[in-house]
């Protein structure tokens, strides 16, 4: 056998190529007769056996090898799609699938005879009752071109992009030193080295970014397996927004989805329930990202989670009748209301929304529900859009280095004279009254009467804000780095970036200022 | 039974001498400015930049009580993506030891290791964490 070096390359790739796989059997779902998507499936399933054979993992090529056979008749028509034959196939999805668990925990194969046997009995009775001919070893592979593709990990592509953050930051330091020089020769090097590093940068960058819909294809496969365990009939929307995002994130998003469907279709819709929908969006609001999960089902019924947190020993039968509507939706998001239940939809919404809440917040983001009984309920979450390069506006507050983002400010106006503004609440400027932004009291720091030189005027949503600065006022171009833990908690602060003198500069949350 | 020895770093810090255990990305490094953050706990004292990454310098010595006599030189480690450094006087030896002792008398670093017949306590990251209030998984 090859190295078991290779081993997590193949299971890589293996999952990529069964996410693939089960989008194709969605597709072949709707369009059974379609000689293209049958053509892409065979493909598929045979690299997916080339694979397997290089790792010499045999049964699994004569799986692969019997698939390819029944995809082979489908598209000779030999054998009819019909939801019989789609079950087939999804079946065998999800046989490959605790396979490459098997081989990822205990290094070796599960026990596949019986689900090849499933697809010899198949072409075998298709072939007795004359409905298929005999399948010969002949291939729709043909020369088709094969794109050849590796699997980097995360860890790798984040030390390049530092070591390019680090290349972004000398180059911007010789920018002002060319333009002080003068010298043109220096300064078309200059623009020339910028423009390859801007190019590398948004090379790598989507080398990490996907298309939304391509890693969430699997998920109307996920919902009609659960929506079919349940004996429920549940039709499902993706509203994307033709959106794409950092496939670090992408996947953990991916996680708290899937719980989130999981429990839509398990207790958010009943059995009895006709025109069952549910609708996963994800769009761009203001400056972050917002994903949320909707049925048509039954909704929460509030008073039973409070009767479960009360059970459960959360809440005190006192405390829980003076909580507010959503301290109880907090209730929704305890492990002893999500996990110590009896699942059904008057109970609660089942098992994992603690876990998700979790998961949300490790990703900086928040979570809501909006229900309503017998209409249904949304998950809303809203996660903060990463920011890479962006221009800034920085400048000091006591011993503190701050940045805001150029595209919060309209204008920043010098004023004639040094101003006084620690007694007021608002500016007038010409004939537009500006709220101020007292920004020692929302960061906490020792107020001081200061004289200030400049007022940055501040677009958000339809707010007029403006915020007084008194000395040290630059534009910068920042780079956006990770947030370390000791920084997230303070509400004030984005996050991180770095200036072009590779100084560490706080990033305001204008979110937090307002 | 053979014992699997355990790598240690050793640093200088208000006079004595303490052992950091080698994770990843252990190494010393000397830096000029700092930058300070918005944090209520002085056992944070900024953040500096390194090598494509943002450090948090740890105030090593309030968190140790012990009188520090440099403010430049730090522990420099990787914890879970964040990279913390830790402030020190002064760099050491690394010890290779499969011998780590326990002194019960003590309330905070208990583990030590012995070298001739000087004990070198072990400042555990997770004991900075909790110093700081921070919770890995």
């Amino acid at each position: 056998m090859i190295s078991a070096k290779y081993k997590d390359l193949y299971l890589s790739t293996t999952r990529d190529q069964l996410k693939k796989l089960n989008d194709l059997f969605l597709y072949l779902e709707k369009k059974p007769g379609n000689q293209n998507v049958l053509e892409n499936i065979f493909r598929l399933v045979h690299s997916m056996k080339g694979a397997a054979a290089t790792m010499a993992y045999k049964k699994t090529v004569e799986l692969c090898h019997a698939l390819e056979n029944v995809i082979d008749a489908a598209y000779h028509q030999d054998i009819e799609i019909n939801k019989k034959t789609i079950d087939l196939f999804f079946n065998t999805t999800a046989v490959f699938e605790k396979n490459i668990l098997s081989i990822d925990k205990n290094n070796k194969e599960i026990d596949l005879e019986s689900a090849i046997a499933v697809f010899r009995n198949f072409l075998k009775a298709k072939v007795k009752t004359g409905s298929a001919n005999i399948v010969k070893e002949k291939h729709i592979l043909g020369t088709l071109p094969t794109v050849a593709e590796i699997t980097i990990s995360t860890d790798k592509l984040d030390k390049i992009k530092n070591s390019l953050d680090d290349l972004l930051i000398n180059i911007m330091e010789a920018k002002s030193i060319i333009k002080n020089s003068g010298q043109a020769k220096l300064l078309s090097i200059w623009l020339s080295a910028d423009k390859i590093l801007g190019d590398l940068r948004r090379d790598l960058e989507n080398i990490r970014i996907l298309p939304i819909n391509q890693i969430f294809s699997t998920l109307p496969y996920l919902v009609r397996e659960v929506a079919r365990n349940e004996g429920k009939k549940v039709d499902f929307v993706i509203k994307d927004n033709n959106l794409s995002l950092d496939k670090a994130i992408l996947d953990e998003l991916v996680e708290i989805v899937i719980q989130l469907l999981k429990n839509a279709v398990a207790h958010g819709i009943s059995k009895e329930q006709k025109s069952a929908k549910i609708v996963l969006e994800i769009s761009l609001v203001n400056d972050s990202l917002e994903l949320s999960v909707s049925d048509n089902g039954q909704g929460i019924n509030w008073p039973s989670i409070m009767s479960l947190a009360i059970k459960n020993k959360l809440v005190s039968r006192a405390l829980a009748k003076k909580m507010s509507a959503e301290e109880v939706k907090d209730l929704l998001f305890m492990p002893g209301i999500s996990r110590g239940q009896n699942v059904s939809t008057s109970s609660g919404r089942g098992i994992g929304l603690s876990l998700v809440k979790a998961k949300v917040k490790e990703l900086d983001g928040e979570i809501d529900v909006v229900s309503k009984l017998g209409k249904g309920s949304t998950f809303i979450i809203k996660l903060p859009l990463p920011l890479t390069v962006f221009r800034s506006l920085v400048f000091r507050r006591a011993e503190y280095v701050l940045a805001l983002p150029l595209s919060y400010i309209d204008q920043v106006i010098k004023l004639e004279e040094v101003k006084d503004f620690s007694k007021l609440k608002f500016w007038q400027q010409g004939k537009s009254r500006f709220k101020l932004i007292d920004l020692e009291k929302s960061l906490g720091l020792p107020h001081f009467k200061a004289l200030y030189k400049y007022v940055a005027i501040l677009k958000y949503q339809d707010a007029k804000l403006a915020l007084p600065i008194y000395s040290n006022i630059s534009e910068s171009e920042l780079i956006m780095k990770k947030t370390p833990k000791v920084v997230k908690n303070n509400k004030h602060i984005k996050g991180v970036a770095i200036s072009s003198q590779g100084q560490p500069t706080l990033v305001l949350d204008i979110n937090s200022l307002v | 039974m053979a014992t699997r020895a355990t790598k240690y770093i050793s640093f200088y810090l208000g006079g004595s001498l303490y052992a950091f255990p080698m994770i990843e990305g252990t190494q010393f490094i000397s830096f000029d400015k700092l930058t300070p953050i918005l944090h209520k706990d002085p056992k944070v004292k900024g953040l500096i930049y390194h090598n494509g990454e943002i450090v948090v310098i740890v105030d090593t010595a309030t968190i140790l009580g012990v009188k520090a006599k440099g403010e430049h030189i730090v522990l420099l480690f990787a914890y879970q993506g964040d990279y913390y450094g830790l402030l020190i006087d002064e760099g050491s030896d690394v010890i290779k030891t499969a011998s780590v002792m326990t002194d019960r008398q003590k309330k905070d670093l208990k583990k030590y290791i012995r070298i001739k017949k000087e004990k070198i306590y072990i400042l555990e990251p997770s004991f900075i964490f909790s110093q700081l209030g921070i919770n890995y998984d």
